[in-house]
């Protein structure tokens, strides 16, 4: 497999023929990478463009947050086996339409926006096509007026799921999605809700409720990703093996809360507290196992991430590339999809930190 | 009705207790005692429904207060005893039912 | 702006001198630096950054700030021209937002999130304050239901226990679950206990008591399980303390029979050795050592540490819900105690409960003319030594005989000053020729007010004239009792029948609770109303009669009239009621009854009742 991580300043580096490209472009420079993708087009007629929007870019040189906004598009490109991957784009009318053929795939997912649609897809390729592997994120903005998108060959598309697979006899992922918090204190019930929004906890107001336990909620601790709730549906035994849920706002009129995920009746939440510097470094560590060499990363921050962690965010890309020693290409998303153990059961999270690993298989470490 | 009872349950076990008895003794006479308590105020009970008769409703609170002075309870006892000083044929219902209600 | 060859050198020797690394490294760096102020590549910062993230060493983040100002500094001065210092400038001010004040801001930041963090867990600790609160009371109450149902189905297992009408296995089921109903009521007690410590209901009863008095009491409790075991043997080594303590001794004995009941569990043969020690504190209190010890199972160190935590229980074979020692731990908290242990796997366990106690504020025992005569003819230890000393100096006379001929001539021929007590501490032989003696001494008048007491005897034959037995030693404070609280037994063997007539059953319960543990060999036969007890009576002889006043059909006045009538002599008549007003009292005396008993029965009245009644029918 060869690999190279440039942006589009540096078409000129590339030393071989790509067979697909990967790339991440903030939603304000949705046109210059459509732009960018014509001079692709040209250089490499055969070659398969997909990526998505983002609200920054990851890339792989320091600080690797795009700090500067240097790194409005990013791309990966990759030289594959043509029969080791594919690419399905799906939009909420279509199904999965992938056969059965015996094979076994991992995938990465990319979606424009959070729906029932892709946390029914996810359920689908985790148990019914059997796929251990599987992570990816939701493509993010940074301007509130723009949609978030996926872009497959030129064209970019909303209310979509982009699905890249590969095939297990020529590739795999492996993959984790850590988070800095611990769930705290007693579990609510949702008693009213519709879609996103709670508007009851415990038969209470759900803002009411909220700000009883930890203050006056203002914008800016929303903005700030500072007090997520760990929601645990039926699937979930636990508060601790619950994915992360962040507050996307609030209404001070029906005192209600919107969350950036579906939420329905009877689901159990808990508020959740950050643990200790020193425990985020041991969760950070988690990722040193996945450690492989001639293989590639894609990192799927959640925008969360960048708000809650500030600074200690790209120290912390720091320390993973140090450490890891790959390359890595991602972008901060409105949630990620992926497992809190390599090969678990993927899930959608939101304020996690999600690596996943390309590597061919067979060759050597 | 089950205040006074439980509160004579726990009455009667230290009371008794305290003369050195055996526990299932204690058990055996506190059940007894228990069991005639309970008889006696629902034959009060029964009381309010008919017609007065000072006697009938005397013994029936005489007996009560010596089933619990007998197990170590004698402040009910003795307010049991103090109610039928006051108690008459115009009162008695309106006692009796206070007296239900209080205990 | 890029960096001259004298001040890349300068930098570079800096670096290793400050950092101690090695001249490529520190080229490294000084390279990257260069890289910041020639190409404006900020890598050369970020790297920083992590390295004072990675090292978290504030000496070292010193070192660093030291470095970088000195760096400037030195740069600064070098500068050739305004533009030169300007990029100097801010360069040095990019290095230091981004190195230090994003620091400060994160830091921020993070002091604001822990506000957030401080709410949350404020909250949920009072949640779990009040949860907790509301769930010991909970267990508190469900304890207490669970105890008055548990003892309504003791009691009825008691009462069908007592009508003697179930055989063979029948009757053993109903032993099993009166074994059981009596377990479940230990452990939902000892449910109760714990949650009354956890949630500090636990109420501290203080009085004045005799130390001696309430070991003899622990003793007493675990003697039943003693005597199961035949080869294990308890010791004691009591120091003697002649006065009177005021604290919470039922608590006390709580922890002290705990210890005791466990060391009987879980040792099978040996010894289990009771010890108390005391000393004066500066405060005028007494500090007391209560050890504990058993040539038992042991524990290992793992056993140790969490002997005390609730549930601990290591041989699941042994019974009980494990809450004993957590308990006892706790209520020795609780007095200002401490109950610590140590242990030796498969050789056994010592257990220390030490207490500081207040001395009572007492007077002290009246013992003046007393006569005391004691036999004893091996017992001469410090201890003994001590009492006796203490008995003469409370003004009793003390005549002591370590010669049994001399002991038994003496009672056999004194007049004068006969004792008040007669102690006879002797071998476990020794015992029985006593008995008789003690039989016949008290047939005669001068011996009607001693007190006959069997000490440190350790064997398993009853006694059945003297009038105490303690198995290891006496409390002290016998030797102030009179003699109307010890009746002779002699007299207990008197045959005498009592009618008991009460239309209430339980007035009669009492009664015969009462009269059957004072005195087993009274028959006591009983009425349950007027017309019943008549009939008794016509048919059998009775010494005595308690007649209940108010009853229904035939009241108590009705009853004595009409057993007048039967023409036999009337036997004391005593009438039974809870109406103690002068116009009862005078015409029970008008009837001629004997006398009045009150109701609630006053044990003490009825026995000198009783006794007067045995005493005449003796004579």
């Amino acid at each position: 497999m060869e690999y190279r991580i440039i942006t589009c300043y540096q078409f000129n580096k590339i030393d071989f023929e790509p067979d697909l490209i990967i790339g991440f472009y903030q939603d304000i420079n949705q046109f210059e990478f459509q732009m960018h993708y014509k001079k692709i087009q040209k250089l490499y007629p055969d070659v398969n463009v997909i990526g998505c929007s983002s609200e920054s870019n990851i890339y792989d040189e320091i600080p690797h947050v795009d700090v500067d906004e240097k790194h409005i598009c990013i791309y990966l490109f990759l030289k594959l086996n043509k029969n080791g991957y594919k690419i399905k784009l799906l939009d909420s009318n279509k199904h999965i339409d992938i056969q059965d053929d015996g094979k076994n795939y991992d995938a990465i997912i990319l979606s424009s926006n959070y729906s029932n649609f892709l946390e029914d897809n996810i359920e689908y390729l985790n148990n019914q096509l059997g796929i251990k592997h599987l992570y990816g994120g939701i493509a993010g903005i940074s301007n509130i007026s723009n949609d978030a998108t996926i872009f497959y060959n030129g064209d970019v598309y909303t209310n979509t799921l982009l699905l890249l697979l590969f095939d297990n006899d020529y590739y795999k992922l492996d993959g984790l999605s850590i988070h800095q918090f611990e769930p705290v204190g007693f579990e609510l019930t949702v008693t009213k809700s519709k879609n996103n929004i709670i508007y009851e906890l415990d038969n209470q107001p759900a803002l009411k409720v909220l700000e009883d336990i930890i203050g006056h909620l203002t914008h800016k601790k929303i903005e700030s990703f500072s007090v997520p709730f760990f929601l645990k549906t039926d699937e979930y035994k636990t508060f601790e093996e619950s994915p992360l849920c962040s507050i996307q706002n609030i209404n001070r009129k029906n005192n209600s809360i919107s969350l950036y995920r579906y939420v329905k009746n009877n689901d159990k939440v808990k508020l959740s507290i950050p643990v200790s510097s020193h425990e985020q470094l041991k969760r950070l560590r988690r990722f040193h196992k996945l450690r492989a060499s001639s293989c590639v990363a894609f990192v799927f921050n959640c925008l969360g991430v960048k708000a809650y962690l500030g600074m200690m965010e790209y120290l912390y890309l720091m320390d993973l590339k140090r450490h890891l020693n790959i390359p890595f290409i991602g972008f901060h998303s409105f949630g990620e999809i992926g497992a809190f153990e390599n090969g678990g059961v993927s899930i959608i999270h939101n304020q996690t930190i999600s690596l996943a690993i390309l590597s061919s298989v067979g060759e050597d470490a | 009705m089950n205040q006074i009872i439980d509160r004579t349950v726990q009455i009667a076990h230290d009371y008794l207790g305290a003369f050195g008895f055996e526990d299932d003794k204690i058990d055996s006479t506190v059940a007894k005692g228990i069991a005639e308590l309970e008889l006696y105020l629902d034959k009060l009970r029964e009381l309010i429904n008919k017609e007065f008769d000072f006697d009938t409703v005397d013994r029936v609170l005489h007996t009560i207060k010596g089933i619990l002075f007998q197990l170590g309870n004698s402040d009910d006892g003795r307010s049991i005893d103090q109610l039928r000083d006051e108690v008459n044929a115009e009162n008695y219902k309106i006692k009796i039912e206070d007296l239900i209600d209080k205990l | 702006m890029k960096l001259k060859k004298h001040q890349i050198e300068k930098l570079i020797k800096d670096i290793q001198n400050s950092f101690k690394m090695d001249y490529d490294r520190a080229k490294c760096i000084v390279d990257s630096f260069n890289n910041l102020l020639e190409n404006n590549n900020t890598k050369f910062i970020y790297d920083l950054n992590y390295k004072i993230f990675h090292r978290r060493n504030h000496k070292f983040t010193k070192q660093i700030l030291n470095m970088i100002v000195d760096t400037y500094a030195y740069l600064f001065e070098e500068a050739s021209d305004d533009m030169e210092r300007q990029i100097i400038r801010n360069h040095f001010e990019k290095l230091f937002d981004i190195v230090f004040i994003d620091r400060c801001q994160y830091s921020k930041q993070l002091e604001e999130k822990s506000k957030t963090t401080q709410k949350i867990l404020q909250h949920t600790t009072k949640r779990l304050n009040e949860t907790l609160e509301t769930q010991e009371l909970m267990i508190a109450n469900i304890s207490h239901e669970m105890r008055t149902s548990l003892n309504a189905i003791n009691g009825y297992l008691a009462i069908i226990s007592d009508k003697d009408v179930l055989q063979g296995e029948d009757k053993q089921y109903l032993n099993k679950a009166t074994h059981a109903t009596r377990t479940l009521k230990e452990l939902v007690s000892d449910i109760l206990s714990v949650t009354k410590l956890n949630s500090g209901q636990l109420e501290i009863q203080q009085s004045n008591f005799w130390l001696d008095k309430m070991l003899i009491k622990c003793i007493d409790n675990i003697a039943l399980m003693l005597q199961k075991k035949p080869k294990l043997h308890l010791r004691t080594d009591i120091e003697f303390v002649p006065f009177r303590v005021y604290g919470d001794q039922n608590h006390i004995m709580e922890i002290i029979i705990n210890i005791l009941s466990n060391a009987v569990k879980y040792t099978d043969s040996g010894y289990i050795s009771l010890s108390m020690k005391t000393k004066q504190t500066s405060n005028g209190n007494i500090s007391i050592s209560f050890v504990i010890s058993d040539t038992g199972i042991g524990m290992t160190e793992k056993q140790l540490e969490t002997i005390f935590s609730p549930y601990s229980r290591f041989k699941t074979e042994r019974q009980g819900l494990g809450l004993g020692m957590h308990i006892a731990h706790q209520l020795a908290k609780k007095l200002n105690g401490k109950l610590s242990v140590d242990s030796t796997f498969g050789k056994g366990s010592v257990f220390t409960l030490d207490i500081d106690i207040k001395i009572a504020d007492d007077k002290k025992l009246d013992l003046q003319s007393r006569n005391i005569c004691i036999l004893n003819k091996k017992n001469y230890n410090d201890t003994y030594k001590q009492r006796i000393s203490f008995l003469e100096e409370q003004g009793a006379k003390v005549k002591i005989f370590d010669n049994e001929n001399e002991f038994i001539n003496y009672l056999l021929t004194v007049q004068d000053n006969v004792p008040d007590y007669v102690s006879i501490i002797a071998t476990i032989e020794g015992y029985t020729k006593f008995d008789a003696l003690i039989y016949y001494l008290k047939t005669l008048p001068i011996f009607s007010k001693t007190i006959f007491i069997a000490e440190n005897y350790q064997q398993h034959m009853s006694l059945n004239y003297f009038d105490e037995i303690y198995e290891y030693f006496s409390p002290i404070d016998l030797y102030a009792r009179n003699k109307t609280q010890n009746l002779q037994k002699f007299e207990s063997r008197v045959d005498i029948s009592i009618l008991a007539i009460d239309d209430t059953e339980t007035n009669l319960d009492i009664l015969s609770l009462f009269i059957s543990k004072k005195y087993p060999n009274i028959t006591l036969d009983l009425a349950s109303g007027g017309y019943e007890g008549i009939g008794m009576f016509k048919i059998k002889k009775y010494d005595m009669v308690m007649l209940d006043l108010k009853m229904p059909g035939l009241d108590g006045f009705e009853v004595f009239n009409k057993l007048k009538e039967l023409g036999s002599p009337l036997p004391p008549v005593y009438a039974f009621s809870a109406d103690i007003y002068k116009s009862n009292i005078d015409k029970v005396e008008e009837y001629g009854f004997a006398g009045m008993i009150e109701k609630p029965l006053q044990p003490q009245k009825l026995y000198k009742i009783i006794e007067r009644i045995m005493h005449e029918s003796n004579n």
